[in-house]
């Protein structure tokens, strides 16, 4: 997940200025905290999914009692680490040349049995970088040679983590 | 003074002894409070700092004037459902921004504004006795000799003579709940002050779930001086 941590590490946070509201009634006054008068939202590098990931996981809260925004950065690269696992299977899933794909043992093992640690973790990385240079955003792929490619190198990890 | 006598009532002036208004402490809160009370940021802060998010409902800034105006004075949630209809929010201001970073709320202002300066004789009156009763709700009446002293309490209260009939905890506790909803809604004791009126339930569960006697003889009191056929504002408390 380092790659992904370092991507979090220029985010900042929303501008703690909200545009209050009187509802009809006048018994509520609503301060959209999602919707600031100054948002931030963090924009991707151009081609880089990685990037695109993290920015897509972002998340602020507004802390009330210190009054500004506040990001988890390891939180964001987690959900983003979740999303790369899933879009692992998802690719499987998709781009098997099978009748059935999830019967496969390297679906199964994508999808339920892939260990979880920092050094696998940086190596999913790694691999959703190079899925995603064939694939859509969806995971599926455009080129057949690199999708033979990308499974073998999926069953060499599965196979090392299996001993 | 004599034990059964109404200190409040006698000190009262003639005009309110001849109209008898019902006297509640929800009056001199909402007389403690301004007309028009300004929320400015550290108002609001203080305001959002006791609930979750950045949202205000009415009910937590009239909460934030009667703790900054009348301190001390805690407000049920029959009461606080009867202040709400006396106030209102208002924003003067095309665009209020609450700015956390300069501390400030600019463009505009936003008040708490007071509609009535006393609280309604008929709302007051709907809600004498309200929460003496609903403590009567949670109250266990299964104790050793509960039964017993919910009989005393029903006999004083008369026109209880299904729950006399019955063993039944569950259908006591109903027929004594229906007569004391029936009693303040027409007021039969002519009790004039909500807080009084509100004691009575609460006696009432005192006495009947630990026995208190402090508890009865207050509400016995009670019942002695409604024989005078008096609008009752105070009485004489045992301790």
């Amino acid at each position: 997940m380092t790659k992904l941590l370092e991507l979090t590490e220029n985010f900042i946070m929303s501008r703690p200025v909200f545009c209050l509201q009187l509802d009809t009634s006048g018994r509520n006054i609503k301060a959209n905290t999602s919707h600031p008068k100054h948002i931030y939202r963090p924009k991707p590098i151009s081609g880089d999914p990685l990037s695109e990931l993290v920015c897509e996981n972002y998340r602020e809260h507004f802390d009330t009692k210190d009054g500004h925004f506040q990001i988890d950065k390891g939180e964001i690269a987690h959900k983003a680490m979740e999303q790369i696992r899933g879009s692992i299977a998802e690719f499987l899933e998709k781009n098997l040349e099978m009748r059935n794909p999830r019967q496969s043992k390297l679906y199964r093992w994508a999808y339920r049995n892939m260990p979880n640690g920092s050094e696998i973790n940086d190596v999913l990385v790694m691999v959703y970088k190079y899925l995603r240079s064939f694939s859509n955003s969806d995971m599926k792929a455009n080129d057949l040679n690199h999708v033979n490619n990308g499974i073998a190198i999926l069953e060499a990890i599965m196979e090392k983590y299996e001993q | 003074m004599g034990v059964f006598d109404d200190k409040k009532f006698e000190e009262l002036d003639w005009i309110s002894q001849a109209t008898e208004p019902i006297d509640s402490q929800m009056n001199e809160i909402l007389g403690k409070v301004p007309e028009i009370v300004p929320i400015d940021f550290n108002a609001y802060k203080k305001i959002v700092d006791s609930g979750y998010g950045l949202d205000v409902s009415l009910n937590s800034v009239i909460t934030f004037a009667i703790a900054k105006f009348t301190p001390g004075s805690p407000i049920s949630r029959n009461q606080m459902n009867a202040l709400e209809k006396c106030f209102v929010l208002e924003f003067a201001g095309d665009e209020i921004i609450l700015d956390f970073e300069n501390e400030t709320i600019s463009g505009g202002e936003i008040t708490l504004v007071k509609l009535n300066s006393t609280m309604d004789e008929k709302v007051l009156e709907s809600m004498l006795g309200s929460e003496g009763i609903d403590a009567l709700n949670y109250a266990r009446f299964g104790g050793s000799g509960a039964l017993v002293r919910t009989n005393e309490v029903m006999e004083l209260l008369g026109k209880c003579e299904d729950g006399l009939k019955t063993r039944s905890e569950q259908r006591k506790r109903s027929v004594l709940h229906k007569r004391l909803r029936i009693l303040f809604k027409n007021n039969e004791w002519k009790i004039k002050d909500t807080e009084l009126a509100n004691k009575v339930g609460v006696w009432i569960t005192e006495y009947i779930t630990d026995g208190n006697l402090s508890a009865f003889s207050n509400f016995c009191r009670l019942k002695v001086m409604t024989h005078k056929d008096q609008p009752i504002y105070s009485m004489k408390e045992v301790e």
